[in-house]
């Protein structure tokens, strides 16, 4: 928490305050004027619209794949199921960068350099929240499932009826993992955008201090850092509250 | 049964779809590439025909902020409202940081022409690898018209070769600054020094006086602060004679640089003995954090940086102490050349529309006039590039007030037009490799030989490499 504090702090300082021989950690006065360069100098408010569309629906289509891939994985029994469940789990091991190249010339070759989609598509699938998802679903007896189906109920019927609203822990902590990550995701946003309006929050913190011959300063920075903050902290505290206990107990007797 | 049939057969037919999609995707998108192709050709057509109608959009790509951006984007602002207006045109100014010239080199590599720009801003020495791009428009035969409105004379000699390659002038200068020494006056004269030092010893002894330290005799204020990359090692090696080029073949102006010579002339050599003295006096700080700020604050009383710092510099001093500026010292006393002449040239790229080019090089010959250069100059530090400009009565008063300035314009005009910084064509790998050896040096890691072996070592290695991936 505290260098988080300290940031903040900064962001209320003086550039005299802020670099000097000894340590100050709160500012003499809240001065506004960080905050001032940050409205004037960049479109902060759109660069943070654009980052809140990629995060909430690539973390809502990732709680719909993940959800969908562990259901298949936990409850039925197929030809191949093994391979294909090894195959996620192997992917778990390839770092990200190596994709990134490759990531690039599909999203280009299919037209979607500065476009939403074209941000937005990497992270529409997560081998680790599959993996959440499934160890979570293996812990229902499949007796739920017989029963449902003993009463006539289908099998996407289970999944949206029964199984997703007893599992809302696990799908709250999906969405907020996700929509933290895709939040502060840099260097895709970067590389797959060179218009000012497609830009990310993270992506415009970086353009403030790129040139050290005419940036604005640290406390502009950290300022800027704080305003983007802010609605990762309020997803955390929404969807926190959001998460109880699992709703199994009593569902099936015996 | 038949339940079970009808979904297995559902599911066939489903990946089916799903397959042949994938495979017909990557055909309806050459389609689509051809028909855009296609289109293009015929709105080329069209678009020089109803010039009158539609503005002709230039995209153009920068890497300046703060105080030089904002004087940029009145410079522009006021282009699309007057000359821009009457030949409708419009500058659509978009700023990229200094991944400017790689999202090109990407945009090129999978010819998205509709995600590139018209101009980009890029350092001089990516000429080479955007010189290596069919899209790019040589300015040669442009700056040859007797039509424009600027020629090649229009430049600072130094500034021309700069954006010289393989003979020909490709590039327009557009924001140029060079290596300057910035020292806080009243900190010299409390020290006793008159004057700022003019050779690497006169600079050894500076530092060792206006050093301060504490009772435990850690610095306090350091008498220099600066951390020798590739851009500073370049200045320091080229200065020392007209015939001290970075690399073979002029430091890649008249062929494609292969090896550097600066471990066979002695250069390096030279460079490294005085840095180890200087090291040896302790009040040398040669890991750079926050420069600008900390010479602000006293913390620092002497600087070498781009003269492009001197409009950050003035706004962060708030008149506690008075500072000039002053030409980088030589390494030897006998040293004739001068700092190099570095910074940002301007780029046009033909995406496939004529009327795009010539709008292009109206809005670059705007961008090299003496007006547009005097507003960019003010706000930055970076030197008017045309030759008229210093001459105009508003920078003669500018000069006047802040003489900071003209060090950095008289400092190119003395230099030999030879010093230049080299085209190396892995330029971000030559600075890591000579930012990490620097570094090790000071850190007494390595040895004067060993620096010099492994600093020629591996920038050779790394332009072999290059070299062998892309011939």
């Amino acid at each position: 928490m505290l260098p988080l504090l300290y940031a903040v702090c900064i962001s209320f300082m003086e550039p005299a305050e802020i670099l000097t021989k000894e340590l100050h950690f709160f500012p003499n006065s809240l001065s506004l004027e960080n905050y001032r360069i940050v409205f004037k100098q960049t479109a902060i408010f759109r660069f943070m619209l654009n980052s809140f569309l990629i995060a909430f629906v690539s973390s809502f289509v990732r709680i719909i794949t993940s959800s969908l891939s562990a259901f298949s994985f936990a409850f039925f029994e197929y030809k191949g199921k093994k391979l294909m469940f090894y195959l996620v789990t192997v992917s778990l091991i390839i770092p990200v960068d190596v994709l990134m190249v490759q990531n690039y010339f599909t999203v280009a070759d299919m037209g979607m350099i500065n476009t939403y989609m074209g941000m937005m598509v990497v992270f529409f699938v997560s081998s680790m929240n599959i993996f959440v998802m499934r160890q979570n679903f293996m812990a229902y007896s499949r007796t739920l499932k017989e029963a449902a189906m003993i009463d006539g109920c289908s099998n996407f019927l289970f999944y949206l009826r029964i199984l997703l609203p007893s599992s809302k822990s696990v799908l709250a902590t999906v969405f907020i993992s996700s929509f933290v990550g895709t939040w502060n995701t840099y260097l895709w946003p970067m590389m797959v955008t060179n218009k000012n309006e497609m830009r990310t929050a993270q992506v415009a913190i970086t353009m403030m201090n790129v040139n050290e011959s005419s940036s604005f300063g640290y406390g502009s920075v950290m300022a800027a850092a704080v305003i983007i903050l802010i609605p990762s902290i309020l997803v955390f505290i929404i969807f926190q509250k959001k998460i109880i206990g699992g709703a199994m107990a009593g569902a099936v007797k015996g | 049964m038949k339940k079970k049939i009808l979904k297995k057969t559902l599911a066939l037919f489903l990946s089916s779809v799903l397959a042949l999609g994938m495979v017909a995707c990557s055909g309806s998108n050459d389609q689509t590439t051809s028909a855009t192709d296609d289109s293009e050709a015929k709105s080329t057509t069209a678009s020089s025909g109803t010039q009158g109608n539609e503005p002709v959009e230039v995209v153009f790509w920068h890497s300046t902020s703060g105080a030089t951006g904002e004087a940029l984007e009145s410079v522009i602002k006021t282009y699309n409202e007057t000359r821009g207006a009457e030949k409708n045109i419009k500058v659509n100014l978009v700023f990229q940081g200094y991944e400017g010239t790689d999202k090109v080199i990407l945009a090129y590599q999978t010819k998205d022409t509709e995600n590139a720009p018209d101009i980009n801003q890029g350092l001089t020495s990516t000429i080479p690898s955007m010189m290596d791009l069919d899209w790019t428009v040589s300015a040669d035969s442009y700056l040859n018209d007797s039509n424009s409105d600027i020629n090649k004379d229009s430049f600072y000699e130094a500034m021309q070769r700069s954006c010289y390659y393989e003979g020909e002038m490709v590039a327009v200068p557009f924001a140029n600054s060079t290596l300057l020494l910035y020292y806080n006056v009243d900190a010299l004269k409390e020290a006793g020094l008159d004057g700022p030092p003019t050779t690497m010893d006169e600079l050894i002894d500076y530092v060792d006086k206006l050093t301060i330290r504490d009772a435990s005799g850690q610095a306090t204020r350091y008498g220099l602060n600066v951390q020798v990359k590739r851009y500073q090692l370049v200045n320091f090696i080229v200065s020392q004679s007209e015939n001290s080029f970075f690399g073979d073949n002029e430091g890649g102006r008249s062929a494609p640089m292969t090896k550097l010579t600066i471990g066979e002339d002695g250069t390096l050599r030279n460079f490294l003995e005085k840095w180890d003295t200087l090291l040896n006096t302790g009040g040398y700080k040669y890991v750079e954090d926050s420069i600008n700020e900390e010479f602000a604050q006293g913390l620092s009383a002497m600087v070498i940086m781009s003269s492009s710092r001197i409009g950050t510099i003035n706004s962060l001093i708030d008149d506690s102490f008075s500072y000039m500026t002053a030409p980088i010292p030589k390494v030897n006393a006998d040293d004739t050349s001068g700092a190099a002449v570095g910074g940002s040239c301007l780029l046009m790229f033909d995406r496939g529309n004529s009327a795009r080019v010539d709008a292009a090089w109206d809005v670059l010959q705007y961008c090299s006039s003496p007006e547009a250069q005097i507003i960019i100059s003010k706000a930055s530090g970076y030197m008017p590039v045309n030759v008229e400009a210093e001459n105009t009565q508003e920078m003669q008063d500018f000069y006047q007030e802040f003489p900071q300035y003209k060090v950095a314009l008289d400092s190119v005009k003395k230099a030999s037009p030879l010093a230049q910084e080299p085209l190396d064509v892995v330029y971000n790998e030559i600075n890591g490799i000579i930012t990490k050896v620097m570094l090790d040096f000071c850190e007494r890691n390595l040895t004067i030989d060993g620096a010099i072996d492994k600093l020629v070592s591996e920038c050779n290695a790394a332009m072999d490499e290059y070299y062998e991936a892309n011939n």
